[in-house]
Formats: structure tokens, sequence, C-alpha cells
């Protein structure tokens, strides 16, 4: 705690810098609205920025945009939890047994260059059009990075540490969690990361060519209706939720492993 | 006076800390075998602080490591731990290593890196009782809940001993600890090592190369030379306890021993 306290002092207090990056979203957002009302656009179909807020507005009133993303993020969040958790224990195993990387790594290669988006079809095909069929698809898509980042991750365990891990005749699964995994985390963040924008993407796309719910079965059904202010402002809404979970993401890690962080970000110029 | 007493009615007892007979070492290289060990005798006492001596690259490290049962050593060695042939790495046996910054896990607090080799083994209460009267022996109790790498080369040494000493070790094994460290904080940590000896009354085995700090520390050196390496000397340091940076190395015997060392590994450059 004193050490996490020190550390943020020294970086001085929280600022209000992330306030520069709102400058050209909103300068954007201002130039669309003035070339739209000055008649300067030709899409006669894309809407105002103005618009847009006002669709989200009723949209939010009725319910209907708490419901559809409530759904997606559900989704989102179930399928790379599941995907994540499989990726780990995969990666871990890869990582540090040799006879299950020389069985499977040829495998992991080809399914992992396979676009998870392809597997949609499959996945209805098995599981109908149901949210299990979407869940399937998000935890699939979050398998590969979390278990290629775990699997080089715990491989880099340092000599040093595994005589140390040796002479203190740890066991297996000590070695497991309390050197291989905690070396392996940087790493695996940033797969997590990528898994997690991995798994918002698939949810919306089997939503909007399988399970007739949540985000992308409303983006289809407001483009059907002629509604574009709706679909933009579930697309913009749904950058700001992937935003936000990202942050969270990282919030997370930086909360529950305070060493981490603390210890990369002491260690200039080194990525891993 | 009473310590030396003590120590003579245990090297009475027949079971040696360690004991060595016909230990070699050989490493495969791509050009073929290198023997970095030849017929390496010798034994260790229990309580006795024996300073393994020699240039660098004569296999004094390689020899800890097999102490250690880190590394299995040729065949025909015999190397018995308390009277029973070692295979692997001991209970009882404790490593600090050279390397502090890599050998310290730098995402743990100073308390959690010494609790390490407690965990799962040692109930919560005593295992805290334990790391804070470790932390307390090498003095960093105040700085146990920050991370090593806020802490100062030497404190991080000393936290690679506090992580070894409370498994509470009959037996330290300790590789160049001090070699990274300048000279003042080097005093200070040899000074600290006697004290924790003297409480905990453990053997200590302990690799260096430097010759004032074999003899000023240890009990018996073993000066480790040539190609592949034996045993070419081996020397009592007979010096009052404790020891003290000036006046111990002011002592005409401190010199005398000194000078012999020096003698030694002069003639094993010859």
């Amino acid at each position: 705690m004193t050490a996490v306290a020190r550390s943020r002092r020294r970086t001085g207090p929280p600022s209000l810098n992330w306030l520069v990056g709102l400058i050209i979203p909103v300068a954007l957002i201002a130039a669309w609205q003035i070339a739209k009302s000055a008649g300067a656009l030709p899409y006669t179909n894309v809407p105002s920025p103005l618009q847009i807020w006002d669709a989200a507005v009723q949209l939010a009133g009725n319910g209907q945009l708490g419901g559809n993303f409530g759904h997606t993020i559900a989704v989102c969040l179930i399928g790379w939890a599941i995907g994540s958790a499989i990726g780990a224990a995969a990666g871990v195993a890869l990582g540090l047994s040799h006879r299950v990387w020389s069985y499977s790594m040829a495998s992991v290669d080809v399914l992992r260059s396979i676009p998870a988006i392809s597997f949609i079809p499959i996945a209805v095909i098995i599981f109908l059009q149901t949210t299990t069929m979407e869940v399937s698809i998000a935890a699939w898509v979050s398998i590969w990075p979390v278990a290629v980042s775990t699997m080089t991750g715990v491989a880099g365990v340092s000599a040093e540490h595994r005589e140390l891990a040796a002479s203190l005749r740890l066991n297996w699964r000590a070695q497991v969690s309390k050197l291989a995994l905690p070396t392996a985390l940087p790493k695996m963040l940033v797969a997590l990361r990528l898994a997690l924008s991995g798994a918002l993407v698939l949810a919306i796309v089997a939503e909007i060519v399988g399970n007739p719910h949540g985000v992308g079965y409303a983006l289809v059904n407001a483009q059907q209706q002629s509604e574009p202010a709706q679909m933009f402002a579930y697309i913009l809404l749904t950058g700001v939720v992937g935003l936000v979970l990202n942050g969270l993401l990282t919030l997370a890690y930086r909360r529950l492993a305070p060493g981490f962080h603390l210890a990369e970000s002491r260690r200039t110029g080194n990525g891993n | 006076m009473s310590t030396s007493a003590a120590q003579t009615s245990q090297s009475a007892q027949p079971v040696q800390a360690f004991s060595c007979a016909g230990l070699s070492v050989e490493y495969q290289l791509r050009t073929g075998p290198l023997r970095v060990l030849e017929d390496v005798a010798f034994s260790c006492a229990p309580g006795e602080f024996l300073s393994i001596l020699g240039p660098s690259g004569t296999g004094k490290t390689t020899l800890l490591r097999i102490l250690a049962g880190l590394l299995a050593p040729g065949a025909g060695s015999s190397v018995m731990f308390e009277g029973a042939p070692l295979a692997g790495p001991n209970e009882g046996v404790a490593i600090v290593f050279q390397d502090y910054r890599s050998s310290l896990l730098q995402w743990r607090t100073v308390r959690k890196n010494v609790a390490l080799g407690l965990e799962g083994r040692v109930a919560k209460a005593e295992r805290e009782e334990r790391v804070n009267a470790a932390l307390d022996l090498v003095g960093l109790s105040a700085r146990a809940d920050d991370y090593p790498w806020q802490l100062s080369g030497g404190m991080q040494q000393r936290v690679q001993i506090a992580r070894a000493l409370v498994l509470r070790p009959r037996v330290l094994l300790m590789d160049e600890p001090f070699g990274a460290l300048d000279a003042m904080t080097k005093g200070q940590l040899q000074d600290e090592l006697q004290r924790v000896r003297e409480v905990t009354g453990a053997t200590v085995v302990f690799v260096t190369h430097d010759v004032d700090e074999a003899v000023y520390l240890s009990d018996r050196v073993l000066v480790l030379s040539g190609t592949p390496a034996r045993v070419t000397t081996e020397l009592d340091v007979d010096l009052p306890s404790p020891r003290d940076q000036v006046t111990t190395k002011e002592d005409p015997g401190y010199l005398r021993a000194r000078h012999a060392v020096y003698q030694a590994l002069k003639g094993a450059h010859e």
C-alpha cells in the first residue's frame, strides 16, 4: 500500500491531462454537425450528430438501448471469461510441457489462423440461433491470443527463478501459480485486452447473422426500418463500451496486482 | 572462546554437514567435454563457516550448485549431506544467489518474497511471525511492504538472506553474495552475516573471489584452482570471534592467514 502511494506521488497528482484526448473527437463532431447543417454532406442518409443524439435518447428512454447493450455486453464478458480461462489453461500446458507443445502446437496454429467469424455458421448449426451460440463464438475468439501469450509468458521463467524453485522444493502447482503465471501476467494482460475487444466484435457479428438479440440485431433492424440515426447511435456507443471495458480491465489489473504494473513502469524500454 | 569449545564438541560428531570425495564435473560443450572439477575432496563440519575461494571461472559456483542439489556431479563422485548421499535439493539447506535482482520476485513485496518458501507449508500465524523475525534479523522490518526494486542493492541482498533464514536452515549456501556491492555495504553485510550466524548457529558455505572477505569471515578457507580445478590449499583461520572490521584486520594472525592465501593463489598460477 505504502509503495503504491509513494510511487503515485512520484508521478504527480492525478492530472486532467486526459481531457486533451477529447479535443479531436469534439472538433470532429462539431465539423460533422456544421457540414450536415450547411448541406455540405453528399450522403443524405448520414444523420447529423444531433439527430444521433436524439435517437440515442429516444432508445434509452424506451429501454431498448439498455436492453440491447445489456445482452451484448453480458455475452461478450461471459464468452471472454470462458475463452480466457480455457486459453490460460492451454497456454500453461503448452508453455510448460514440451510433450504437450510437440503434439498440439501445429493444431493450435491452424485453428487460430482461421478467422473466428467463419465459425459462426458452424456455431449456428450446432447451437442454433441461441445466446449459447453467441457465447461460444465470443469464447472461441478469446482462447487463442490468451493461449499463445500465456504459453510464451510461462516459458519465460528465468533460469534463476527455476533454480530458486528447485532449491525451495516448490511443487508443480506452486511453481505455476507463484512463478510461471506471475511471469506471464504482463503478456497475458495484453492478450486479455485483445480478446475482450475481439469478443465484443464477434458477439455483435453473431447477433447480425445468427442470434436475433442485442446490439447486432438492433443494427440490422434499424437498417431495415431506415433509421440511420439509430444505427449510428448503436455503433458509436459500442465504441464507448469497448473503451470502458478496456479501461476497467486495466484498472482491475492495477488494483489486483499492484507489484506488476509498478515494476513494469520502472523497467524502461523493456517490453517483456 | 565458548563458541570454539562448542565447535570442538560438534566436530567430534562423526556426521559432517557435507563431505565430498572424488568429486568431478564435466560440462558437455559443442567443442567437446570440458572438465571443470576434478577429484575435489573436502568436508564441512556442522556450524562451520567454510569459504571456497578461487579466481573467477574455476568452478566455485559449480561446486556450490552441486552442494545445493541443483546440479548432479559426474560419475564416481561421492557427495554426502549429513551422512546420506545427496540426491537433489535438501530440506534444511538454503541458498543465497549472487544476483539478487534476478533472484527476487520483483512483483512481490519484500514480506511476500521472504514468505515464499513457507507458503503452503506453515500456518499463517507462524509464517507471519517467522517472516517478521527474519526481516528483523536483517534490519528490514521498516521496508517489509515495499517492492524489491524500491530498495538499494545491499537491501535487496538482505531480502534474499531473510528469504533463506526464514526456512531456519541448518546450512546456508552463499554464492558470492556480496560481490556486486560497494565496499562499505559489503563490510556492513559481512558483519550482519556474522551476527546472523551467531544467532542461528547455521553452517555456512561461502563462495567468494575476495581473499580478505574469505579470511575475515571464515573458520576455514579452501582454495580452488587449476583447470580442471581441485582443492589446492586448505587453511584454518584461527581468529577470535566476533571479528571486527578494524581490529581483526590489524591482527597479525589475520595478516598471516591473508598472506598464506595469497601465496597459495600465486603458487597455483605458476
